[in-house]
């Protein structure tokens, strides 16, 4: 796991919000181990042409909605573990993991999750 | 895509995109039963009218829905060092023949992927760009200098043209027309059929 630190400007420029996000190495993982499927629920541009399409004709609104945070959102089905996060290592346990409760970036399930 | 539809011909349509998600229909409690469901079970913004998704612009108008990647032809444009150039009328001269060019310089094929990546995108809004597009993707392979200076010309047009979209009418009848060209000979290496 490593941290991953950035920093967010408004439209003017001006420093917005410092993100700071814990992101899990996904190419350590093992198909088959780790991780059976990746995908991510989608839908295509067709089918979203297609709404905005009928939408029209039909004289309907489209409404928009956006979860905050979708990542953190998952549960995950899998047995992952990761190293304790840099910085936060529990004193005379630095050598134990833990095991992932909820999606992380980084992981082979997060898109789903 | 999901769509929920209750006795009395009402509608529910929803269509999710990761965490993003739009929904349309006629009926305004459905609408409202739909939103407080999703807004109990997730922290969700409600972002009102849809206006902006997946790069998509949209314009809800009286008249229609006006769709386009205004913002997305620009970065194109900015990422290749193509904004300052001089704009041109159409995507390719016309008639214009390519071929594999094999004896040509070869380009830098990573930048050529790029190109034409961006470009796929732009075609979500853009049909005018779909024939040439599908015809440059073909020398992804090994491009060489005769390739890449079509694909500048589309960067050209489209220097052009950033604010062009689909504008989809109200009312109409649903009917589906479909239109097909077949090109056999147009091809100069095998003569293989390309529609469009």
């Amino acid at each position: 796991m490593k941290w991953i630190f950035k920093t967010k400007v408004n439209e003017n420029g001006e420093v917005d919000k410092y993100k700071a996000r814990l992101v899990a190495k996904g190419y350590c993982h093992q198909h088959g181990i780790d991780y059976a499927e990746v995908f991510a629920p989608v839908a295509g541009l067709d089918t979203i042409r297609i709404v905005i399409a009928l939408a029209a004709q039909n004289s309907w609104v489209i409404y928009q909605l956006d979860v905050k945070s979708a990542f953190l959102n998952g549960e995950i089905n899998e047995e992952v573990f990761v190293d304790q996060p840099p910085g936060y290592e529990q004193k005379g346990h630095e050598s134990k993991v833990y095991r992932l409760k909820k999606a992380l970036y980084g992981l082979k399930q997060a898109p789903r999750a | 895509m999901f769509i929920k539809t209750v006795g009395g011909g009402k509608i529910l349509i929803v269509c999710v995109y990761v965490d993003d998600l739009i929904f349309t229909g006629n009926d305004q409690m459905l609408f409202a039963q739909f939103k407080n469901s999703m807004m109990s079970a997730f922290d969700m913004t409600d972002l009102g009218r849809m206006r902006f998704f997946l790069g998509i612009e949209v314009l809800q108008r009286t008249d229609g829905i006006f769709i386009s990647q205004r913002k997305y032809a620009q970065e194109i444009l900015e990422r290749f060092k193509m904004d300052q150039c001089n704009s041109v009328h159409n995507p390719a001269v016309p008639s214009f023949k390519l071929t594999k060019d094999e004896e040509g310089i070869k380009v830098d094929s990573t930048l050529y992927k790029q190109i034409v990546g961006s470009l796929m995108y732009l075609t979500a809004t853009r049909p005018d760009l779909m024939f040439i597009v599908s015809l440059i993707s073909r020398y992804m392979e090994s491009p060489a200098e005769s390739h890449l200076l079509t694909t500048k010309r589309v960067l050209k047009y489209i220097k052009g043209t950033t604010n062009f979209g689909i504008f989809y009418k109200k009312g109409g009848n649903a009917e589906f027309f479909g239109y097909t060209d077949n090109d056999y000979a147009g091809d100069q290496e095998d003569r293989r059929s390309t529609s469009g």
